[in-house]
Order: structure tokens, then sequence, then C-alpha cells
């Protein structure tokens, strides 16, 4: 065995001890995988530190914030009851204890009189604001129910029929790294026909500022867009190569209310893209292996849970609002539903090979079809799993995969936006069309954050690092 | 102006704060106090200090690290001030967190388990200061910038130490791969 002495070194000696850093020799992984066994203890240890810390953090931020929970939606309350209803059950509070950790009753909060006053202060004022945020946001997504044309696009994702297909050049793409699906918005609740967002934020992102990444590793991917024809998008969406990290000017997030996840980016001046305009725009790519994603354990079998992000925090831990968010189901789902999903992840070793097996499930069983009628009344997914003669569009093979995953205790979601295009290599830009317009699934894996997956068949499957 | 639009973004920016800095501050405040309690209640008002602090989202990255860490200092003083109890981390007591026996993990065992013996007596054996850079490393999951102020070092010495540590392993590992795994002992050099 060759000695790599040289690989290193003191000014490598981060990267070369990364967990997953996974370009040593074999002897010297294992030394770093062992070291990384020898220290779980403390690991875990540490981990239900923060955990607690963090709990009663944001309890206090959510007393200081007292309206966010009168505000909520009628739409959302049932998150709570069913989404929860197996990993997630436990947390369902954030100061409550941790699976796992020791006994720790909700911790009194610390007595700060000074901010009592405060508090008072910024209540009536901040009550104001969010009854502001709600009447804008009800008046879009009243004044846009179905985003237009495209049945992809808008403030909800409705299942129905086909898309219209629309032969429109939309957006000129020029990327650092090519071959992007564009997302426009993704989307946390289905109730049986559409995907929608129950509990919504906003934000400003002055055009100096950047968002924080949700998951690592990730690298930036740089994107200048043009805006050909703005076919139906009613919204003044800005679309990314994945969570948009900055734009170079002033925009909107649009933030999942409980979870702090980055849904949509909308354009600030109010006004529907057009013509001619154009922006650039930086999003987080993850740069996870395949490898990396394997070795994340189902929420259920993760060992204490802690704040969502990611980030540097050890890569199997959950946040407990994303799990209820996330793995949130329409009541009374036809059973059908997870019997087939737990029947096609069977062998599977790991959440991620049970995901890729819903995956190529539907992909291998399923036929692409844009002409479809779903009857009445029909909850989607069970009918395009078993009544729908096996046919379906995008949407359809979005929902069923995020459904199944969900029923397996998989955190998922649907995103819409646009596929890559096609490249034109003497411009080399990416044209984007209407017909573009596409819907994929989304797995949140700990520590990673969103990762992309195409249960559609025809479509390329996304490629990772190995 | 900060109070009037507090809003989710906000939160986020807290989250991700917590995320970046939290592990780092509690190792250093849990290192100085020896309570696990007294670190957590430390490090918690260290963040809700932030909450209050006006402007505080406004600062720039490195100005909110280094004022996350001065009051987290000054919070540590106090808390030695009103407990009036200084006591040092005992550092001997991290050797006997490991895992002593393979059969606590399942992972284990696709892991050659003399080498790892090896290794376990190794760390044990190891000075304080290397077992301790080890354990803010490889359970902390803190990188060498995060540890030098956990050590009051400095980012290059913190390097110096890891790398310096790791390699003495590496000879362990090294000569179990070389020599046949039966040659015990050979590598646990200190």
């Amino acid at each position: 065995m060759k000695e790599p002495e040289q690989n290193f070194s003191p000014e490598s000696i981060d990267q070369l001890t990364e967990r997953f850093f996974g370009q040593l020799p074999a002897q010297e992984s294992r030394l770093i995988a062992d070291l990384y066994q020898a220290y779980t203890p403390d690991a875990e240890e540490h981990g239900r530190s923060l955990q607690r810390i963090w709990s009663r953090f944001a309890q206090v931020q959510e007393q200081q914030m007292p309206f966010l929970e009168g505000q909520r939606e009628p739409g959302s309350t049932h998150l709570s009851s069913k989404g929860t209803r197996d990993v997630s059950a436990p947390t369902s509070h954030p100061g409550a204890p941790v699976p796992g950790s020791f006994q720790q009753p909700p911790q009194p909060l610390p007595r700060r009189p000074r901010r009592s006053l405060w508090r008072r202060l910024s209540g009536g004022v901040a009550v104001a604001v969010v009854l502001l945020i709600v009447l804008i946001w009800v008046l879009l997504t009243q004044a846009f129910p179905k985003g237009g044309t495209q049945t992809t696009l808008g403030a909800s994702l409705t299942l129905d029929g086909g898309p219209h297909p629309d032969q429109h050049i939309v957006f000129l793409v020029k990327s650092s790294e090519g071959g992007q699906y564009l997302a426009t918005i993704s989307f946390e609740t289905y109730d049986g026909h559409s995907w929608s967002n129950t509990a919504v934020s906003r934000s400003q992102l002055p055009a100096t500022k950047r968002t924080i990444s949700e998951g690592s590793p990730v690298h930036l991917v740089t994107q200048q867009i043009t805006v050909v024809n703005s076919s139906g998008e009613q919204q003044p969406y800005i679309i990314g190569a994945g969570q948009i990290a900055d734009v170079d000017q002033p925009t909107t997030l649009l933030l999942d209310k409980t979870t702090g996840s980055l849904l949509a980016v909308l354009r600030n001046n109010g006004q529907p893209l057009a013509t001619g305009d154009h922006y650039t725009v930086q999003s987080y790519v993850s740069s996870a292996a395949i490898t990396m994603l394997q070795s994340i354990p189902l929420p259920a079998d993760a060992p204490t849970l802690l704040p969502s992000y990611g980030g540097p925090l050890p890569p199997t831990y959950y946040n407990p609002a994303t799990l209820r968010a996330y793995l949130q189901l329409p009541k009374n789902l036809d059973p059908r539903v997870l019997a087939k999903a737990e029947q096609v992840m069977a062998g599977a070793k790991n959440m991620y090979d049970m995901v890729e097996y819903l995956e190529s499930y539907l992909r291998n069983n399923f036929t692409y079809d844009s002409n479809i009628n779903l009857p009445v009344g029909q909850e989607a997914v069970s009918w395009f799993l078993f009544n729908g003669a096996n046919r379906g569009f995008c949407n359809y093979f979005a929902t069923a995969m995020a459904v199944m995953a969900r029923e397996l205790g998989i955190p998922a979601r649907v995103v819409v936006g646009y596929t890559s295009g096609t490249f034109d290599a003497k411009a080399q830009t990416w044209v984007v069309h209407g017909s573009d317009a596409h819907a994929w699934t989304q797995i949140y894996f700990a520590g990673y954050g969103w990762i992309n997956f195409e249960p559609s068949p025809s479509f390329a499957l996304f490629t990772r690092p190995l | 102006m900060q109070h009037k639009d507090r809003t989710l973004l906000e939160d986020a920016f807290y989250a991700g704060l917590y995320q970046r800095h939290a592990p780092g501050l509690f190792a250093f405040v849990y290192r100085q106090t020896a309570s696990r309690e007294d670190a957590e209640d430390i490090v918690l008002d260290v963040f809700l200090t932030a909450l209050q602090q006006q402007g505080f989202t406004t600062f720039d990255e490195q100005k909110q690290v280094a004022w996350l860490w001065t009051i987290t200092r000054n919070k540590v003083v106090d808390h030695f001030r009103r407990s009036a109890r200084q006591q040092h981390v005992p550092i001997d007591r991290l050797a006997d967190t490991l895992y002593e026996d393979d059969e606590l993990s399942p992972e284990r065992k696709h892991l050659k388990r003399e080498e790892s013996a090896h290794l376990h007596r190794a760390l044990k054996a190891l000075p304080v200061e290397q077992q301790e850079v080890l354990q803010l490393r490889f359970g902390y999951g803190l990188r060498c910038t995060e540890i030098a102020p956990v050590l009051d070092k400095s980012e290059g010495a913190v390097r110096m130490l890891l790398y310096r540590t790791i390699q003495t392993l590496r000879q362990i590992y090294a000569s179990a791969g070389k020599e046949g795994r039966t040659n015990q002992g050979k590598g646990e050099k200190r």
C-alpha cells in the first residue's frame, strides 16, 4: 500500500478528517471512520445538549411571536393531527423532551423583565404586519388561483387534466453548470387532489443579502436568466437551480412558516416578468454523493432530533418542524398506498435506497401520458397507482412518489418549475419552452437538505457524484 | 426597525447562526464549566442576548462571531463569579466515554476489530491535549477554526496539533496493516 504521506498536511487536515471525505486510501479512511465511531457518545451528548438549548430558545422566540399561532390558516391544522402520526409525534412541541435524551421537562423560561415591554410593543406592530401579509397572500392566491394556463405553476398545484403544451420559448438561461432543473415553487401540503402551502410568510431579501443554505455540502450555481415570454406565469417568480441563495435585485422570499424552508422567490416590483427582463440568480445545489446520502437514517431511526438546516451538525438529525410539515398526509388515504410503498421498498438497506426503489418503481411500471382524466372526488395517488391504467404525467408521478415516501416516514415534497430545456451550443444557452414546465419530487435528507428525484419516466435521472 | 418586521427570515437567521456557532460555543463553555447543565444555560443565555441585541442581524458575519464569543466569555466569567466554584473539565473522563465494546455499535462489525482495539488503547494513552482535539473534531464535529477559540490556541497551532495526533494514530493503522493483524501493540507508541 502506498504511503500517501503528502496527502496529510496541517493545512488540509480539516478536509481530510471530514466524515465523508472519501478520497483517502482505505487504511486512512478506516482510521477516520473509527475515530468518528469512537467519539459517537460524545457526538450524541453534544447533539442532545444543542437540541435542548435550541428547544428552549425556540420557546422564547415563539413567545415573542404569539400571533403566529392564531394566524395560521385553517388548512394547516390537520398537519399536527394526521401528519405527525408516527415519527414526529413525540416532538410536536419545541420544548418537548427529545426522544432518547435525558428526561427534561419543558424548561421554565429564563426571566427577562426587560423584554416583556419590548414584546408588548413589537407585538402590536407585528400582528398588523402579519395580518397584512395574510391579506396580500389571500388576495394573490385569489387573483391567480391556477397560475394561468400551465397546471404546474401557481400558488397551488392541482392534479387534473394534462398541461396545455406551449411551444413558446419562456426563458433563455446561461448557467455556470449545465443542465439544471429550474425550480419555481415547492409545495408542502397535499389534500388528496392538490398541493399548497398552508402557512407561508414573506420576507424581503435585499440584493446584497443571501439566504442560508438548508443543507450541505452545496455549491453555488450562477444563472443569467432572460425572460422571452412570460407564458401564463402570473406571479413574478424568480427561477433558480435549487434553493435560491441570492438575486441581483431585491426580492420577496416565500418561506414555510413552520420550518423556515424557502418555497419560492418573487421579484419585488410587483410587475409580472415580461419579455426582455433579465436577472442573475445564484442557487445552492447539493453536492451530496450517493454514498453520503445512503448513510442518512430514516427520521424514525435518527438518534435524536436537532433544529433544521443541516449545516455542520452531525448529519443524522431531523428538525421536528420539518417532519411535521413534510410527513403530512391527507386524511383517509387509501391504505393500499402504504402497502404498495412497503412492498416496493422491501429489501432496501437505507433511506436513500428506499427512495430510489420508489423512483424506479414509478419510472418502470407507469407510462407518461398527459391525456389524463381524474374522476371527480378521487384521491389522485390512489387513483393513479391502482385505477389509472398505469398512466399519468409529471404531477402524478411527483405526487405519488412524495406521498409514498411520506407513508414510509420519509419527508418529501413536490417542486414545480422547468426542466433544463435544450442546449443551444452555438449560443451556449439553455432554451426553455413552455412545454418544459415540469414537476418532480424532493426528499429531505438530514444535514444534506432537499435532494431532487425524478420519478417521471422518459425524463433523465438526476446525476449525483457516486 | 428590527423589531417591527420580525419574520421567519429572522428565525431562519437565528437557526443558521445557532447551527454554525452553538457547537463551538457550547464546547467552549462546557470545557470551562464542566457542568453540562450550566453550559446549556449559559449558551441559551448568549443566544437570547443576541436575540435582544438591536441590529444584531445586520452585523456582518465576522462581527457576529466576535460578538458571540465576547458575550460567551463574559457569561462564563459571570457564572464563576456567581457560583464561586471554578472547576476545570475532568478531561481524563473523556476516554471512558468511548465505546469500549464493539458490540455496542453494529456499524463496527465491518471494521477491523484489532485495529480499533489498538485505536482505543492508543486514544487513552494520548496526552490530554491530543484527546481534547480529537474529541472536538470527531465528537463535536468542529473544524480547526472553531476549535481554536475553544482551546484558546491559534488556528495554526490547532491544525498542527490535530495533524500530529492523526499522524500518531496513522502509524498504528499502518503497522497493523503491514505486519499482519496479529502483531498487537506494535503501533501503540506514545
